[in-house]
């Protein structure tokens, strides 16, 4: 909840914005920047990092086969670690895959026309992530191949899923999470496909883009009620920003273990969502912007505006470290405060400080403007706030694990190469998918954009 | 405008679409509930054995109790199959004391064989559980749970065949609603049992259900080990 | 126990047997019984095919159809009446272990020997078992085991056979020996009657050869010690349940003991405050024992000091109280360590509590200790008056401790080339023989080397000849147990490899007509009780031969010189001195003889909690000085000798000393211990190399700087503990495992109960009602010595898989009950309190609740089912469980199952319980087949469970009886009264979990001058508050 209102209330500063589409902003200009990178051949460092990837992903194919065919023992998890690294990645992308929902549905309702230049591509970074996120409880199982048990369908045994299990509510609150945001991604690129058929030269690429632009003709009518589908769509969506990461942080937040069980956890694990996720735009866009030369569109503005959003959510997850010590201490629980004081101080203190420097500190820069319109800057930062929440759940995973109630059960977790392997293989599955929708999909919404150019203003009855 | 509108015949698809979108997971589900249930797998699984006995004739026409041969059923877990000894009690070769019924009939070789030190009979398994299903006989047929509850009319079949699908499912009807499956002790080897005052199954069965002081477990524990 | 089986059960057991044997099935059941198909992944067949199936005869089909793969019904021939398919039976058997009969009862299912327990009719188990004979199943049924006769010929080995054999008896003993001139047997120590009949005709027939016993592990300075004063071969039989007072020097009377486990039971009985007045045991030992680890007052001293410490307590009592005749010394060492203040005090109190309990105190010195030692407690003892009341001196005929001298005369003999044929009938001398003595280079100059054994070991390879030999699973036997008892063995099983018994093997080489064991023990069973069949056949179903026991000792003059001190090793340590080496047999591994079972191999030792290693266990003080730490390499020299060896820091590791278990290093023993011929690397480190026989127990020693790493694995604190972590357990510690003096039990008897206060607790559900049954266990920690029987035997009747170094190093241990050891107190002389820890199964079960596939669920009687075959193994029950007793099939443990000629270790498995496949969880079930036998078996006959009927594999096994399982609804259960006592507590109850098990807490009884400061348990009463 909190993530919105900041948000907005960020925004709400901002005093005599300059354009959000820089350059020669007129529409054809604007429909041809953003048109063109789908049909000329894309630049070398598109299949330099597209082949990367590729291999990157063959390497995850290859760990899991190894994985399947072994057992789960191929990870470091032990006991007490049960859960190690695939569930430490499973909830990063999933907060990775926040940032898309937020910009296109929450913003869109706040009427932050600032949005329309980096809505297209969180969404699709949205839809990729939690790809990569929904592989992992599923990979994660001792025994795969009867995972669908999980699902409530009627068979022989006339046994039912057990619905008290909060591992059971983040099945379908991801898999709800993602059909909407699919939905509404798609949604959103109807009318731009349909200018790319229209551009279109050649007959595949025509029929193709004729197929998923269902017929878009722009006619005055569609335009009425695709603007009230979207609206719909949005207004969806926006609870399920808040749901998904919430139901996430039931899968600890309802255990009894001592760091776990907390009840900040939903707020918490929201707004870390949209930190990590508004950092991964960062780290996507600046690059992109470079690489297909969007910078008119998706501009400095733009980028800027994130960085705040960053800094703030960055805020309320470091308010969120500092409640938790509290809560431990003032419980006067002794094996709640202990872990704790296990985390900044125990075996796994190196993570915890990283987490913290990365997470928190870091974004501070950003109270500089100048730091904030800064490209380079901007970039590390948001790559230091990815390894940030990376670790910070990997510190609530392992280092609660590591040391609960019984001393004789206490044990380190270390990672084994299948788990790097899988790890680094999930951001191969991450670009593969999203350089081939930069390369063949509008990344800019070229419809909305236009509707913030100085013409679309003019028009418009303000 | 042709080139943005879809041709006219792409409207028919439309249905075809909807229909098959909603259709498919309905579909697959159907098809996995009873393609791959013991209902379809299981039930008629009739292999030949390798002595053609008949329990139509044995346990039928001359009405031998089922427990004269599976002597083990009301008190182990496992319903005895004979040793060969037992055939050999009317299917015997002379010996003092043994019948000597059908002495010379071709399809009794092998017991014979297997009488004077061959090789033993090897029975096919009709009714097959799997082996993490724990079942006790005994704990059924003391509390009025009759043979043919789960194995059919064997005294008319000529070869043994399941009849029922043996699924977790269709045990745990059965232990939820036992009523109508009960029958008095002294009648549980009478598959051909009805009640008689036409009462119904369900009136006697709730009897006995006191009577026996029958409370079927559902625990996992009762099965799985 | 189940009821044995009625009279006749012998005849019954053959016939069936020679039914298996008719089928060619049987035949081949090692190899052909069930092949792994990929459906059964789901679950082993074995297991619960036994049950399916008929008699003993399986074969199976390839899949003929789709459904499960196509199973054959083999019934047998002629089943024996009463013989019912797939159904427990029990058969009283024994098992000899250093002269020393260990009276069993196996439980068999269709002729195939399970799970072994303790004869509860027998007076020296009631019940109870040590950790090796739980194993023995295991064993049996060891691919590793020797499978056929082996013959070295011009150096190449080659598979022979019992008729070779034969005939070179023939040949040679018979012909060209003749009179035995040059031929030696090297037997280890037995107390068989029929067997000592069969050596004597051995001598008879070869006059001139000789008959050695020989034993790695021999209490062979008591008996010498005692001899001098009784004049006769002695036995000590302690009564730990009449003594108050017990002293034990360098005993370990609750271990390794032969008597261990009716020590534990007697000494159980003084250790339950409610029940009886409470003992006090004080423990003077250099390295930790579990008699150590259970003493109210531990004293750490070099070995070579106890004799010192016994020196001072005699002239304390001759001087403070009179006591003491003849040996009583003039004066006691008052240098070094025993000028310190805590010795002295020590010293003191013992004095003072003996004399305060003239004839309900005990003396007892372990086998470590020189015969002047053994001389001087017994004239102690007899001083005390404590003769006829706590200790008893009988005379052991035929049960002589084997004399490691006779092992130096025959060594002599072979390198004198006086032996030409040298038959290690059952020994491993090559491997466990005192290093010096070198008997491999004697065992090169005899001409003809035979070895029997159960495998081809150290000795084995270096022969002529290896004779395979029949487990005792598998074969006949007598032998008397440590009190005398005759106890009989009958096989479970048809050898698997037609093996040959000793008495046999004997037989053999007599030459005179075939020995059967059976009816040679009969024989000579008939000729010492009576020839009638009745007899014979009631002592072989009841196992052993009631009132047999040894007959006291008439001696009176009960006098000893003051045991010998040598001054100089009173010497408090410091950096720089010689260390003291303490050898001493291991704790899972005896003395190697059980290196190959994987089960004895991974089992955590109680108390360094070291698994698949031995290590030079130190003491911190001494480690410090040394600059050596955990995990270091170093080099241990021993007059000239040394060894690379890791060094593991262990509190109360008396300064000075380095513990050095024996039993690891095995180079040639099998694919778990290690294996040269397939470059199988042994496990742990052979300290035999170091162990000569002039320092069989103690041996000064020295020891290099660090010179390497090596990884030692323990299953608790799997890493060092950090500052944090050390404080945060000590903050812990008295709330998880709670006890306190008998003073505090006296004031607050329920102190236990009040030691947590939480606020009230309510439950999110509505709670469970239980009509029927109400399951419960509670764990006496009073009681519990840490021995880890229980674990074992838990392993044994759950099929529960071992994983190897590697997996343990991860944290991936699969044993069900974990056996939890804290220190508290002073590093150098902690205090130490065992905790075993199996599934508590909490009414609130934390696991149930988050499980997405109810895989793991509560039954209708409080059980936390865990149902392996619906489990998809996500493993967040196992995160949610606040004791970590939950474990997890990382990996396929089961596999090697699947493995050409592996498949025999499925013959031991238990039907009745599922084992399991990678990626499930499993935990312990509180036994729930165990609960299902007894629920058929009482409601076929219409019955309710009776308290009693259902007794888990853990308490069935337990020598202190600190376990306790029944029906909490119950008035009159016995549970009912354990779960009301007063020391009861629920291990986190704060959590709302509602836990099943109860532990009782531990209550020691230091004496006061003692006993440390202890802060009275302040008894806060807040009216909303709970206590749990």
């Amino acid at each position: 909840m909190a993530n919105a209102e900041i948000t907005s209330a960020e925004l709400d500063n901002i005093i005599d914005p300059p354009a959000l589409v820089q350059g020669k902003g007129d529409l054809a200009t604007i429909t041809e920047t953003v048109s063109r990178v789908a049909e000329i051949k894309p630049p070398k460092a598109w299949y330099v990092g597209f082949a990367l990837s590729l291999g990157i992903l063959g390497m995850l194919g290859a760990a899991i086969v190894y994985l399947i065919i072994t057992g789960v023992g191929v990870w470091g998890n032990n006991q007490p670690v049960a859960w190690g690294w695939p569930i430490v990645n499973f909830v990063f992308w999933v907060g990775i895959g926040h940032a898309g929902t937020l910009i296109s549905a929450v913003l869109y309702l706040f009427r932050q026309g600032w949005r329309t230049g980096i809505n297209r591509f969180s969404e699709a970074m949205t839809i990729f992530a939690v790809v990569c996120a929904g592989m992992f409880p599923a990979i994660h199982v001792g025994r795969i191949w009867v995972i669908y048990w999980v699902f409530p369908i009627p068979n022989q045994m006339n046994m039912w899923p057990q619905f008290r299990s909060p591992l059971l509510w983040d099945v379908f609150a991801v898999s709800t999470y993602f059909t909407v945001s699919l939905l509404f991604w798609y949604m959103g690129l109807v009318p731009d496909l349909a200018t790319l058929r229209d551009r279109s030269k050649t007959k595949i690429r025509r029929f193709l883009y004729g197929i998923f632009a269902l017929g878009w003709t722009g006619a005055n009518r569609q335009w009425h009620r695709y603007e009230r589908a979207y609206l719909l769509l949005a207004a969806l969506a926006t609870p399920l920003v808040l749901s998904v990461h919430s139901v996430v942080s039931f899968d600890f937040a309802t255990s009894q273990l001592p760091g776990w069980h907390t009840t900040i956890f939903p707020p918490y694990f929201v707004a870390g969502a949209i930190f990590s996720g508004f950092a991964m735009v960062v780290t996507l866009a600046v690059p992109a912007r470079a690489m297909f030369g969007l910078r008119d569109l998706i501009t400095l503005r733009h980028l800027e505006l994130m960085n705040k959003v960053i800094m703030a959510t960055g805020m309320l997850v470091g308010y969120a470290y500092a409640m938790e010590f509290f809560m431990a201490w003032y419980s006067g629980n002794k094996y709640e405060g202990f872990t704790f004081v296990n985390r900044a101080f125990g075996p796994y203190a190196w993570a915890y400080w990283i987490m913290v420097s990365c997470n928190v500190i870091s974004p501070q820069i950003f109270w500089f403007k100048k730091a904030r319109r800064s490209i380079p800057i901007m970039f590390v930062v948001s790559i230091f706030v990815n390894i940030g929440m990376w670790f910070e759940r990997f510190v609530i995973t392992v280092t609660s694990l590591n040391r609960d109630f019984l001393p004789s059960s206490w044990n380190y977790f270390s990672p084994t190469f299948v788990d790097w392997a899988t790890l680094i293989g999930s951001f191969g599955l991450f670009f593969t998918l999203f350089l081939l929708f930069c390369r063949y999909l509008p990344q800019v919404a070229i419809a909305e954009v236009k509707m913030q150019t100085p013409h679309a203003h003019s028009h418009s009855a303000h | 405008m042709s080139l943005y509108q879809f041709p006219r015949w792409s409207d028919a698809i439309r249905p075809i679409l909807g229909v098959t979108a909603l259709g498919a997971p309905v579909y697959l589900v159907l098809l996995f509930y009873y393609g791959a249930s013991p209902k379809t797998l299981a039930v008629g699984y009739e292999p030949t054995q390798p002595v053609p006995f008949s329990h139509a004739v044995h346990a039928g026409e001359l009405g031998m109790d089922c427990r004269y041969c599976h002597n083990t059923v009301d008190t182990a877990a496992h319903a005895a199959i004979p040793s060969i000894s037992t055939c050999l009690n009317c299917h015997g070769d002379g010996e003092i004391g043994k019948g000597r019924i059908h002495l010379d009939k071709e399809t009794l070789a092998p017991v014979r064989e297997a009488g004077a030190g061959g090789d033993p009979l090897e029975w096919v398994r009709v009714h097959d559980l799997a082996d993490y299903a724990y079942f006790n006989h005994s704990a059924h047929v003391n509390k009025g749970v009759s043979c043919v509850e789960c194995h059919g009319r064997v005294d008319q079949m000529d070869v043994v065949r399941q009849v029922e699908p043996l699924s977790m499912g269709w045990c745990i009807e059965c232990h939820r609603n036992p009523a109508p499956r009960l029958r008095p002790l002294d009648q549980i080897t009478n598959l051909g049992w009805v009640p008689e005052d036409g009462r119904t199954r369900e009136e006697v069965g709730l009897e006995l259900m006191e009577k026996y002081n029958v409370h079927p477990r559902q625990d996992c524990s009762t099965c799985h080990r | 126990m189940p009821p044995l089986e009625r009279s006749d059960s012998t005849r019954k057991y053959w016939r069936s047997l020679n039914e298996l044997e008719q089928t060619p099935e049987f035949q081949e059941l090692v190899k052909e019984e069930f092949p792994a198909g990929p459906e059964q992944e789901w679950t082993e067949p074995s297991r619960r095919r036994f049950l399916q199936l008929m008699g003993a005869s399986l074969a199976l089909g390839t899949a003929s159809s789709c459904r499960w793969q196509k199973e054959y019904i083999t019934p047998m021939v002629d089943r024996p009446e009463g013989w019912v398919p797939g159904s427990p039976r029990h058969y009283a058997s024994m098992m000899q272990m250093g002269g020393v009969a260990q009276p069993l009862v196996v439980t068999s299912y269709d002729g195939r020997p399970t799970k072994v327990e303790g004869n509860k009719a027998h007076p020296s188990s009631q019940g109870s078992t040590s950790i090796y004979a739980q194993a023995a199943t295991l064993e049996m049924c060891d691919p590793d085991r020797s499978q056929a006769p082996m013959r070295m010929v011009d150096g190449v080995e080659q598979e022979s056979s019992w008729e070779d054999f034969a005939g070179f008896v023939r040949d040679h003993l018979r012909g060209q020996l003749g009179s035995g001139q040059g031929l030696a047997v090297l037997a280890p120590s037995s107390s068989s009657p029929a067997f000592a009949a069969l050596r004597a005709r051995f001598l008879e027939t070869y006059p001139q050869a000789r008959f050695v016993e020989w034993e790695a592990w021999s209490r062979i300075e008591e008996q010498k010690g005692l001899q001098g004063i009784f004049n006769a071969n002695i036995r000590p039989i302690y009564q730990l349940a009449a003594a108050d007072i017990v002293l034990s020097l360098d005993e370990d009377l609750l271990g390794i003991h032969p008597d261990q486990l009716r020590h534990a039971r007697d000494f159980a009985t003084r250790r339950r405050p409610e029940d009886r007045t409470m003992n006090r045991l004080y423990s003077v030992e250099p390295s930790f024992t579990l008699t150590g680890a259970a003493a109210d007052h531990r004293l750490p001293l070099r070995g070579s000091q106890v004799a010192g410490l016994l020196l001072a307590v005699q002239h304390e009592l001759a001087e403070k109280h009179g006591i003491g005749q003849g040996g009583a010394p003039a004066s006691a060492p008052n240098t070094g360590v025993f000028a310190e203040e805590q010795v002295k005090k020590f010293v003191t109190a013992v004095a003072g509590d003996l004399a305060a309990h003239r004839g309900s105190s005990l003396v007892a010195a372990g086998p470590t200790q020189p015969a002047s030692v053994h001389a001087a407690v017994a004239a102690l003892n007899a001083a005390l008056g404590n003769r006829g009341q706590t200790v008893e001196y009988h005379v052991a005929e035929g049960a002589p401790a084997a004399d490691p001298s006779e092992l130096v005369a025959l060594i002599s003999a072979m390198d004198g080339g006086q032996v030409d044929t040298l038959v290690c009938l059952g020994t491993n001398p090559v491997y466990d023989a005192p290093v010096d003595l070198d008997f491999a280079a004697a065992y090169a100059k005899v001409a003809n080397k035979v070895h029997f054994g159960l495998y081809r070991d150290e000795t084995a390879v270096q022969s002529d000849w290896h004779l395979n030999a029949a487990h005792w699973l598998e074969s006949w036997g007598d032998a008397l147990a440590w009190d005398g008892t005759y106890t009989i063995a009958q096989p479970l099983i048809a050898p698997l490899y037609n093996g040959q018994d000793a008495y046999g093997f004997l037989g053999m080489l007599i030459g005179r007509g075939e020995i059967e064991a059976q009816s040679w023990i009969r024989q000579q069973f008939g000729a010492a009780f009576g020839p009638d069949e009745l007899t014979w056949r009631t002592a072989v179903q009841r196992g052993f031969q009631p009132g047999t026991s040894f007959s006291r000792s008439r001696e009176t003059a009960v006098i000893a010189a003051a045991p010998s001190f040598d001054a100089a090793a009173a010497k408090v340590w410091e950096k720089g001195d010689a260390l003291e080496a303490v050898f001493r047999v291991d704790s899972t591994l005896y003395d190697g003889r059980f290196a190959n079972l994987g089960w004895l191999q991974e089992l955590p030792d109680p108390m360094t909690k070291l698994t698949w290693d031995n290590a030079a266990v130190i003491g911190p003080a001494t480690a410090k000085a040394l600059g050596l730490k955990d995990f270091d390499l170093a080099e241990f020299t021993v007059d000239g000798r040394s060894i690379q060896m890791a060094v593991y820091v262990m509190p109360g590791q008396a300064p000075g000393t380095v513990g050095m278990p024996l039993g690891y290093g095995r180079t040639e023993c099998g694919h778990v211990a290690g294996l040269n011929a397939d470059d199988i690397d042994p496990v742990g480190f052979n300290t035999y190399a170091l162990r000569a026989s002039n320092g069989m127990a103690f041996a000064a020693c020295s020891v290099s700087a660090k010179t390497g790493f090596y990884q030692l694995v323990s299953t608790q604190d799997h890493h060092a503990i950090d500052a944090i972590g050390l404080a945060g357990r000590a903050d812990r510690l008295g709330d998880l495992v709670r006890g306190g003096s008998l003073d505090e039990w006296r004031d607050h008897p329920d102190f236990a109960q009040h030691q947590v206060h939480h606020p009230p607790l309510k439950s999110l559900w509505k709670e469970h009602e239980y009509e029927g049954y109400r399951w419960g266990m509670a764990i006496d920690l009073s009681t519990c010595t840490g021995c880890s029987a229980c674990t074992i035997a838990c392993q044994s009747e759950n099929n529960i898989p071992i994983v190897g170094k590697d997996e343990v190093f991860r944290g991936r241990e699969m044993n069900w009950i974990r056996m939890d050891r804290y220190f508290t107190g002073d590093e150098e002389n902690p205090e130490v309190q065992q905790q075993p820890v199996g599934c508590q199964h909490c009414e609130n079960a934390p696991c149930e609740q988050v499980c997405p596939v109810a895989a793991t669920v509560h039954s209708s009687e409080g059980l936390n089912d865990m149902v392996y075959n619906r489990c998809i193994g996500t493993r967040y029950c196992s995160n949610n469980c606040p004791y970590k007793v939950r474990r997890f099939n990382f990996l396929n443990w089961n596999k090697d199952l699947a493995q050409e000629g592996a498949e025999v270790r499925k013959v031991s498995m238990n039907p009745d319980v599922t084992v399991r496949v990678r990626g499930v969880m499993e935990k312990c079930s509180y036994c729930v087949q165990r609960i299902a036998a007894a629920r058929s078996e009482r409601t076929n006959k219409g019955e309710r469970i009776q308290d009693g009927d259902v007794v888990t594999a853990c308490q069935q096994v337990c020598p202190s009886e600190a376990i306790h399982f029944g029906d909490l609804n119950d008035e009159g259960s016995v549970i009912r009264k354990k779960h009301e006592n007063d020391r009861a507590y629920a291990m986190l109850a704060e959590l709302n979990n509602k836990p099943r098990t109860a532990y009782l807490a531990a209550i020691r009884n230091p004496h006061p001058d003692l006993a440390p400061a202890h802060a009275v348990d302040s008894h806060s009463d807040h009216e909303e508050e709970q206590h749990g």
